[in-house]
């Protein structure tokens, strides 16, 4: 139990002790969570729902910049792979619910792996690219595609199953779901698998130069966040119940990209926080005006221009200015040194010039 | 004999070739030496139009349309290299993120001030009207807008290769630090190349205007072929800018009106294809 619990709240079995008072605070936010219907009404539910969506969504975008240091620009599309699989299998084939989902998952997948294998020789900037290119196909698909997705309409065929339509049950569901795979996605990370990913991220490298292949790495940090991502897009199908092109736009992708910039790339729940930030701020300004996408631009600007590690990083760097003068404790040998640094500027595919990512 | 269905789309075909050329020589340029991929570039275009429908309006000449949409354009993306994107020169990243946060906001933007509806531009007086090519009639614009970007490719050529600035800018494609090292400012050099981007992109958005016209939406759209036509093309490569446009407008052409529905495969399959055996395009320099 001691090393599940390490696991999940240290980061790592071979910690000394368990951090209790992660596990406080977890418990507290998640039972704050769980108790959201008995507190708010049905529309501050239901910005909730869309909450832990989108947070699952950007967690998905997370493990591929956060782990592997490439960001894509088309993960809307993976999200409308699974959202239009449940939505066209309810409304044209007549699937259940969860018929619908579990092969929406599976197709979403199989592209997942396609788009992945595109990715192999690509980082960076090409990366970014090839991401744009993939995730405004699934778009183009999406919009001319009418004999299956009735193109710019969109679908409304996507429904709840019976058990689950209360916007409280829904949202209950949505929250189990999302605190399974964030509590999977936490112990993969501290698996041997997910230390090779972050090592990919760190120092490609490096990585290579232990006989580990970076490109088997991103693959699978591409694959594990094209499941999460599905598994979203099936949360994303039930909730809204309507799917269309707008969905996998490039727009949605960019803001699935500020949310982990917001949150802090490469923090755990940075994306959760971050989805928290965007989808409050749209949820609030679409009710005064339309500009909702000029105030993301201007979010999405100065993010990148004053807080590029996102508020987390920004609070830790304010800390940081004000305890400047206290003298170094035993932890200033887990800063990094100035080979660290050298060798990271002679790594030219390490993405860590970037002030996003490290 | 040829159809007219195929020599109409084969016009088509040219005439998108020669706009996304326009649009395409300014992206590449910016890329290939900046390694900046301004994802702006589509509202660059999107506000060149908007701002010569401005100036058609205000003075009833095209050609001061034209001009008066690519200053303007040269003008905001001058601003914004200077405030925005040089405060995190070399951080690419960064740089993009923030092309894309002013693409957003310019859009939107163009949206709130022009409303949604789409507006088309009438071309100036000499070339309206049709002509007759190998039989079929086809508008004189879009005759008009394949010599401008004939006359904008051999332009470019020229500047590129037969000018000192365009031997520094070529240089610094190939690289850019050892421009630098050498004694160059390069900073000028970045700035120059990224004004003239801008430019091209908004003069063509006011041709575009004639052809495609103006809308919400058509910024992206611009965008994503520009990017299609680069990538396949190759960094920094103005013939490689020319043979992707030809392609693309192509694909395009033929696909829209043979197979509607597959459409956008038709347009990222040869550039996942390029990207995969490829990666550096037709014309560019290996990375």
């Amino acid at each position: 139990m001691t090393p599940l619990l390490k696991r999940l709240f240290n980061g790592t079995p071979v910690a000394p002790q368990v951090d209790w008072v992660r596990v406080g605070a977890t418990a507290l936010v998640i039972g704050l969570l769980v108790a959201l219907p008995y507190m708010g009404g049905s529309y501050t539910v239901n910005v909730g729902a869309q909450i832990l969506l989108f947070g699952l969504w950007a967690m998905s975008i997370n493990i591929l910049a956060g782990s592997v240091g490439l960001v894509s620009l088309g993960h809307a599309g993976l999200l409308g792979v699974a959202a239009y699989g449940v939505a066209v299998g309810q409304g044209r084939m007549g699937w259940s619910f969860w018929t619908a989902a579990l092969v929406a998952l599976l197709v979403t997948q199989l592209v997942t792996l396609a788009f992945s294998v595109m990715t192999i020789r690509a980082s960076g900037v090409y990366f970014l690219m090839i991401t744009l290119a993939q995730g405004m196909l699934i778009w183009g698909v999406a919009q001319r595609w009418s004999s299956v997705t009735d193109g710019d309409n969109g679908l409304r065929t996507a429904t709840r199953p019976p058990e689950l339509t209360q916007y409280w049950a829904y949202y209950w569901f949505e929250l189990a779901v999302v605190i399974i795979c964030v509590l999977l996605l936490r112990l993969l990370l501290t698996t041997r698998v997910g230390l090779r990913l972050r090592g990919t991220k760190d120092s490609p490298t490096r990585m290579a130069s232990l006989g580990y292949s970076v490109a088997r790495q991103r693959l699978i940090a591409f694959n594990l966040a094209g499941a999460f991502a599905g598994i979203a897009g099936v949360l994303y199908a039930g909730f809204f119940g309507f799917v269309s092109p707008t969905t996998v736009f490039l727009r949605q992708s960019v803001e699935g990209v500020l949310m982990i910039i917001l949150g802090g790339v490469g923090a755990f729940t940075g994306p959760l926080i971050g989805a928290t930030g965007v989808i409050g701020a749209r949820t609030v300004l679409s009710a005064y005006t339309d500009r909702w996408p000029t105030f993301m631009g201007l979010m999405l600007i100065v993010v990148v221009l004053f807080a590029p590690s996102g508020i987390g990083g920004y609070a830790r760097g304010v800390r940081q200015l004000l305890s400047s003068r206290r003298s170094a404790d035993a932890t200033s040998y887990l800063t990094p040194t100035s080979l660290d640094n050298a060798e990271k500027s002679k790594d030219r595919e390490a993405p860590s010039d970037s002030t996003i990512l490290s | 004999m040829l159809s007219t269905r195929f020599i109409l789309s084969l016009m088509n075909a040219f005439t998108l070739g020669a706009l996304l050329f326009l649009v395409a020589s300014g992206f590449t340029l910016i890329f290939g030496l900046m390694r900046v991929l301004n994802l702006a570039h589509g509202a660059f275009y999107l506000w060149g139009g908007y701002i010569g429908l401005v100036a058609i309006g205000l003075t009833g000449n095209f050609w001061l349309g034209l001009l008066a949409g690519g200053l303007g354009v040269t003008l905001g993306g001058g601003l914004a290299e200077r405030f925005l994107f040089r405060r995190v020169r070399g951080d690419t990243l960064a740089e993009v993120l923030l092309t894309v946060g002013l693409g957003l906001i310019l859009a939107d933007m163009a949206l709130f001030i022009w409303g949604g509806d789409p507006i088309t531009i009438s071309p100036p007086e000499m070339f309206r009207g049709g002509m007759t090519v190998i039989g079929v009639g086809i508008p004189k614009s879009r005759v008009g807008l394949v010599v401008l970007a004939a006359l904008v490719f051999v332009g470019l050529w020229w500047l590129l290769n037969r000018t000192t600035v365009g031997a520094m800018v070529r240089a610094g494609v190939d690289d850019s630090e050892m421009l630098a090292a050498l004694g160059i400012n390069i900073r000028l050099v970045y700035s120059a190349v990224f004004l003239l981007g801008a430019f091209l992109a908004g003069a063509s958005g006011v041709a575009g205007a004639t052809f495609l016209g103006l809308y919400p939406g058509v910024d992206a759209e611009i965008l994503l072929f520009g990017l299609v036509v680069v990538v396949i093309g190759g960094l920094g490569s103005i013939w490689g800018a020319l043979i992707g446009s030809m392609l693309v407008g192509l694909s395009i052409s033929f696909g829209t009106v043979f197979i509607p529905e597959l459409l956008y495969f038709l347009i990222f399959g040869p550039m996942l294809l390029v990207l995969i055996v490829r990666p550096q395009g037709l014309m560019g320099k290996p990375l």
